[in-house]
């Protein structure tokens, strides 16, 4: 092989750095533009429905542009209530969803891990079975299911568990459970990653050392791994607290997340400063959390 | 300690104990005492069983068949965490997340002591595999070698009545492994506690231990001193897994006063060796150690004599070892200590005589 100085990848390396990077640019970063300059614009009657503000036609004339933008849509997210009650209720949902999400995911990835190696794809493959089938289906069958003449609601009354049925489709109870069943899988993939590494001597020893079956797990099994944990946490927090066709189909009128106010602001409103500029703050609020796992993750990769 | 059996108490007992993994039998109705304070080591090839045998006696594996007894207590269905037995692993299996002295303490914690008494602890046993001041490092930061003390101290620092260890040697390089394998030895006599010892290594467990098993296919083949194994191989399988043997298949054609006559297709030798019915087929096992190279008319009339023709030498620095092409057609191999300006050079291609007096060998059944 010839010395080539890793500092300076030849033309192919650089060509294949440069995909992803292209990628981001034209699918996250320019969209996030568009999105960034419509929620600095003023709403207008008209096509398209705001006051277009920094048109690209060259540089003449910058800082009149840049006086153009107006911050008009950020006050206004302030100054109704519905949009912070919709960021609240959003995290809310999503953090109990991703908390229940949690519970019931960790003994799924344990058992799988656990299982003899033959059977761990079989598992996994039922694990991720339910993406076979449309994710809409999916949530218009829970519909069928929670209804108040629905399918669990009947099984219920017939068992002579319950007289009246349980009111549990649209309300907020109702959007969690379809959190919940949706995104289960993404919670079970990194969980059972982290738990399939772990070196089964490490919970062994611990044994051997004293600790009971819970004392292995809470002393050895649980903190090796957290970083399953979080991956999984991240995964299903964070498209939850966006999340649109779960609340629409499965809550009810007191449901308020983020997704479907941006949707009404959107479409039924027309107000596209206001939606834009909620959705650039709901990314804020995503994105803080992951700077901070990240800053976690350096710090204890230093720590070694 | 008496050679063959141990003495005083046996702290560990199994009788008849069985495991099967599937169809495998990988311990096959196994019975054996060893004493307390006894270093022990299980040695055999990869799948013998040692393994299986080290984590029944853990608690890790249940068996299907038998009784494992530690100090009086019938221990064979109780869980690993309450049996008075530590396991130094073979990975070492320090925990990644905690710190030299946390992974010390870890058992010490279950016990329930009080945080000065393992403070103290630690510090003892941190002090007994020279790791002083080390205590605040995590695993990842230590070497080969120290992972293989903190392992040790982590197994110890319980004052188990059994000390495991799973080829506890086998990561470190060689000079490293010989300089443990003495203080492993001088551990062990200082602190009285009993430790069995898995290995593949022969040589390691010649040096390691009081008494061992060689194992095959789930059984023992010997159980005995390191002497009495490497000098009365029990059969073929012992003698050849032990050191290096020339084994010679041949027939009794005589017997008196202790010496048998051996007639093998090399020729005849005579053999000091319990009396063996006559015209039975047997094997001559001779050391490399214990033939000597001659001139084809030299050396002691008295003893046995094979010609042949050097045909391969290695030299290893403090011996050079020969092979060496009987007229028969059979291969031996001689073992000569390079003692001094004495020593002649035997070429390749010359013609000498393997000598060997009458105890040089031992007779197998066959």
């Amino acid at each position: 092989m010839s010395a080539r100085d890793p500092k300076f990848p030849g033309l192919g390396q650089r060509l294949v750095l440069a995909m992803p990077f292209l990628w981001l640019v034209l699918f996250f970063l320019l969209p996030f533009a568009l999105v960034a300059k419509v929620s600095l614009s003023q709403s207008v009657l008209g096509q398209p429905p705001y006051q277009p503000v920094f048109d690209w036609h060259g540089l003449s004339d910058f800082l009149g542009k840049l006086r153009q933008f107006s911050a008009d849509a950020y006050v206004g997210l302030t100054q109704d209530p519905i949009y912070l009650q919709s960021y609240v209720d959003s995290v809310l949902i999503a953090g109990i969803a991703t908390i229940i999400t949690l519970l019931i995911a960790y003994p799924f990835a344990l058992a799988i891990a656990r299982a003899p190696r033959r059977w761990r794809i079989v598992l996994l493959l039922f694990a991720i079975a339910p993406f076979w089938t449309s994710f809409l289906i999916r949530i218009y069958a829970w519909i069928l299911l929670l209804k108040d003449e629905g399918l669990i609601n009947n099984a219920l009354i017939v068992l002579h568990i319950i007289r009246e049925p349980l009111h549990i489709f649209a309300t907020n109870g109702a959007v969690v459970i379809g959190i919940v069943y949706s995104y289960l899988p993404f919670m079970i993939l990194p969980l059972y990653a982290a738990l399939d590494r772990q070196d089964k001597a490490l919970a062994e020893a611990a044994a051997d050392l004293g600790a009971t079956p819970w004392g292995v797990f809470k002393r050895i099994t649980l903190p090796l791994s957290m970083p399953g944990v979080i991956a999984g946490v991240l995964m299903v927090f964070i498209p939850a607290v966006g999340e649109f066709v779960i609340p629409d189909l499965l809550g009810g009128s007191e449901t308020l997340m983020i997704g479907s106010t941006m949707w009404n602001e959107f479409f039924a409103n027309r107000d596209w400063p206001t939606a834009s500029a909620a959705a650039i703050v709901l990314l804020v609020l995503l994105v803080g959390p992951l700077a901070l796992y990240e800053h976690w993750q350096m710090r204890s990769e230093a720590r070694g | 300690m008496a050679p063959g059996d141990q003495t005083g108490d046996p702290i560990v007992r199994i009788e008849g104990l069985s495991k099967n993994f599937g169809t495998v039998r990988a311990v096959d109705d196994l019975s054996l005492s060893i004493a307390a304070g006894e270093f022990f080591a299980l040695l055999g090839p990869s799948g013998c069983g040692k393994t299986s045998l080290l984590r029944l006696l853990a608690g890790f594996e249940t068996p299907d068949a038998g009784r494992i007894v530690i100090a009086g207590n019938d221990m064979t269905d109780v869980p690993p965490h309450r049996r008075p037995v530590n396991m130094m692993f073979q990975s070492y299996a320090l925990f990644p997340h905690m710190t030299v002295a946390q992974n010390i303490a870890f058992g010490l914690n279950q016990q329930g002591l009080a945080k000065s008494d393992i403070a103290g602890r630690v510090a003892e046993m941190l002090h007994l595999v020279q790791l002083d001041g080390l205590d605040r490092r995590r695993p990842d930061q230590l070497s080969g070698g120290q992972k293989q003390r903190v392992a040790l101290a982590r197994a110890l620092a319980r004052r188990p009545a059994i000390l495991l260890l799973d080829e506890p040697l086998a990561a470190l390089d060689k000079n490293l492994r010989e300089e443990t394998q003495t203080e492993l030895v001088a551990l062990q006599q200082r602190l009285k506690t009993t430790f069995i010892v898995v290995t593949h290594d022969q040589r390691e467990a010649i040096v390691l231990s009081q008494r061992l098993a060689v194992m095959r296919d789930g059984r023992f083949d010997q159980v005995g001193t390191p002497a009495e194994i490497y000098e009365q191989p029990a059969n073929r399988s012992v003698a050849e897994f032990i050191g290096e043997i020339n084994l010679i298949d041949g027939e009794v054609i005589a017997s008196e006063n202790g010496v048998q006559t051996i007639a093998t297709e090399a020729g005849k030798a005579q053999v000091l060796a319990q009396s063996v019915p006559m015209g039975a087929r047997v094997a001559l096992a001779l050391r490399p150690e214990r033939l000597r190279l001659e001139k084809p008319n030299g050396g002691d009339a008295a003893m046995n004599h094979f010609l042949g023709t050097v045909t391969g030498r290695s030299y290893r620095g403090d011996s050079t070892l020969f092979d060496v092409t009987l007229a028969c057609g059979l291969k031996m191999r001689v073992l000569r200590q390079n003692s001094g300006a004495g020593t002649d050079a035997v070429p390749v291609g010359a013609t000498v005589a393997i000598c060997f007096s009458e105890d040089a060998g031992i007779l197998l059944k066959t």
